[in-house]
């Protein structure tokens, strides 16, 4: 039988996000909403994201979760409404304030011709920073993912959980205010995806904002502090009290034992 | 190095990583310069021969074929075929060159950046631009000092490396491809799959690429002039293409 993991200091979150000092609050989204062609697939949302928090974004197929993520990030600009991130209109951040959001998809988005440097150069390199510079700030990183040895082989020839965890590194290249993970463990299997998981908590924990976009409700309920439930609106909110993290079952206990998480 | 210096290094970096891809390139310059090539060292070598050049004109006054005309047939045909393999090359990596960032799933990353779209065109079109441009600066210039050694065609304008002929090599096919690889890298962008990029990026190579290596070889006898005008309505022409490109991709480009 498994040890139980100790609980979390976690704290308890307030569901009455205006009580919140100011400072706190990372992103907001104010009666947002996005159509397109005419057809809104998004409407009147209002919810914060604060520092320290997991927000778990929940919710059918074609509810417009991924979508709530690309407006966050500035992909999408919102056609009513209003989208602020670190105070800035989150359409206007690669101009304003680039760098302060960090962004993980379920495909990882990696050129696999390049090595896992290369790749890292690449898009450090479109936020001005010198290939140097890009090396020193991801060795911690690529040691907490354990990608060091890997890092000069081509992306291509990594699995998938190496990939991504490669993602990841890159969303925290810059040292974000607001780390977006759009079901980044949809492709993975259980032991990367608990360990992906295990790290987002970790950063978050650190004071990081994070919005996990996930049709996993175990994790969603595991990992995050509080959730949203989409599909087409906010549906509900809802806040987890602090508990502790479920154990691993023996099935992954196993795994994690005789394969690893890669 | 500048972000749109960063994704045109990027780019550069893949199609160096496939080699059967620059092959291809090269084989099709080396193809037209053995040909080519083969045929007037031959022809030169029989018109050397009293002897073989009466047999020659025989064979060429029975089939109604004047020898002179079909020498210049043959020089423009290869001038216009090695001159076109620039921007075809070009607008096949730039009808491509978004769109493979929408395939991989790495456009939203790049749209993160501090990057206007404007410096996304001009990074993938430069990146589109290099390696065939400096398989043109190599293989054209070598086709020209090669063939300008040969009696047989050293007097034509491109082979005689005049002024026409470095304008034309150096500025003109470079800046008309331009405007061709402007016109695929916004294509691409556009695109949301490669049917209708390639489909469209063909169409522009049919009505492009060829009519720029027959106007680029056939305007080298026009003069310096001709070929400075080409060059300047290719760049203008590429400007003004990526400003509407920009204007068009919009701020929900992902």
């Amino acid at each position: 039988m498994p040890a139980k993991t100790a609980p979390r200091p976690r704290a308890k979150p307030d569901p009455e996000d205006t009580h919140r000092p100011p400072r706190d609050v990372v992103a907001r989204l104010e009666n947002a909403g996005r159509a397109f062609h005419g057809r809104a697939v998004l409407r009147g949302v209002t919810a914060s994201v604060h520092a320290g928090e997991v927000l778990a974004v929940v919710g059918p197929n074609g509810g417009g979760k991924s979508t709530l993520l690309h407006l966050l990030a500035g992909l999408l600009s919102p056609t009513s409404g209003r989208v602020t991130v670190d105070g800035h209109p989150a359409h206007r951040l690669a101009l304003e304030a680039a760098g302060i959001v960090g962004l993980v998809t379920a495909r990882p988005g990696l050129h696999p011709l390049l090595t896992g440097r290369e790749n890292l150069h690449h898009f450090g390199g479109l936020f001005g920073l010198a290939p140097d510079a890009v090396d020193e700030k991801a060795a911690p990183l690529a040691r907490a993912f354990a990608l060091s040895e890997s890092l000069s082989s081509r992306v291509g020839t990594w699995s998938t959980g190496m990939q991504q965890k490669l993602s990841l590194v890159r969303a925290l290249l810059l040292s974000p205010k607001l780390l977006l993970l759009d079901e980044p463990t949809a492709n993975l299997d259980p032991p990367v995806a608990e360990m992906l998981h295990g790290e987002v908590r970790k950063r978050a924990d650190a004071g990081l904002a994070c919005v996990l976009v996930t049709h996993d409700l175990a994790a969603a309920e595991a990992f995050a502090d509080r959730a949203l439930l989409v599909d087409g609106e906010v549906k509900r909110e809802l806040a987890f009290e602090r508990r502790a993290r479920p154990a691993p079952g023996p099935l992954l206990t196993a795994w994690q034992e005789a394969i690893g998480a890669r | 190095m500048r972000p749109w210096q960063r994704i045109a290094a990027t780019e550069i970096l893949e199609q160096r990583r496939q080699p059967a891809m620059l092959f291809v390139l090269v084989a099709n310059y080396l193809l037209w310069l053995l040909v080519f090539g083969g045929t007037f060292v031959a022809l030169d070598f029989v018109l050397g021969d009293p002897l073989g050049r009466e047999m020659l004109d025989e064979q060429l006054a029975g089939s109604g074929v004047e020898l002179d005309a079909m020498i210049r047939v043959a020089v423009s045909t290869y001038g216009s075929l090695s001159f076109t393999n620039l921007p075809l090359f070009v607008s096949i990596f730039a009808g491509n060159s978004v769109l493979h960032e929408r395939n991989l799933g790495t456009l939203p990353f790049l749209l993160l950046a501090p990057l206007g779209r404007r410096e996304l065109l001009v990074g993938k079109l430069a990146g589109a631009m290099a390696i065939p441009l400096g398989l043109h600066l190599v293989f054209v210039g070598a086709g020209c000092f090669l063939f300008g050694r040969i009696d047989l065609v050293d007097d034509f304008p491109l082979f005689g490396g005049g002024p026409a002929f470095w304008v034309g090599y150096l500025l003109g096919a470079p800046a008309s491809t331009l405007f061709v690889g402007a016109l695929g890298t916004v294509i691409s962008a556009l695109s949301r799959d490669v049917r209708t990029s390639m489909q469209t990026t063909s169409f522009l190579i049919g009505l492009f690429s060829l009519g720029i290596g027959y106007a680029l070889v056939d305007g080298l006898s026009e003069g310096v002039v001709f070929e400075l005008v080409f060059a300047a309505s290719g760049l203008g022409l590429a400007a003004f293409a990526l400003e509407i490109g920009a204007r068009a991709i919009g701020r929900d480009f992902a």
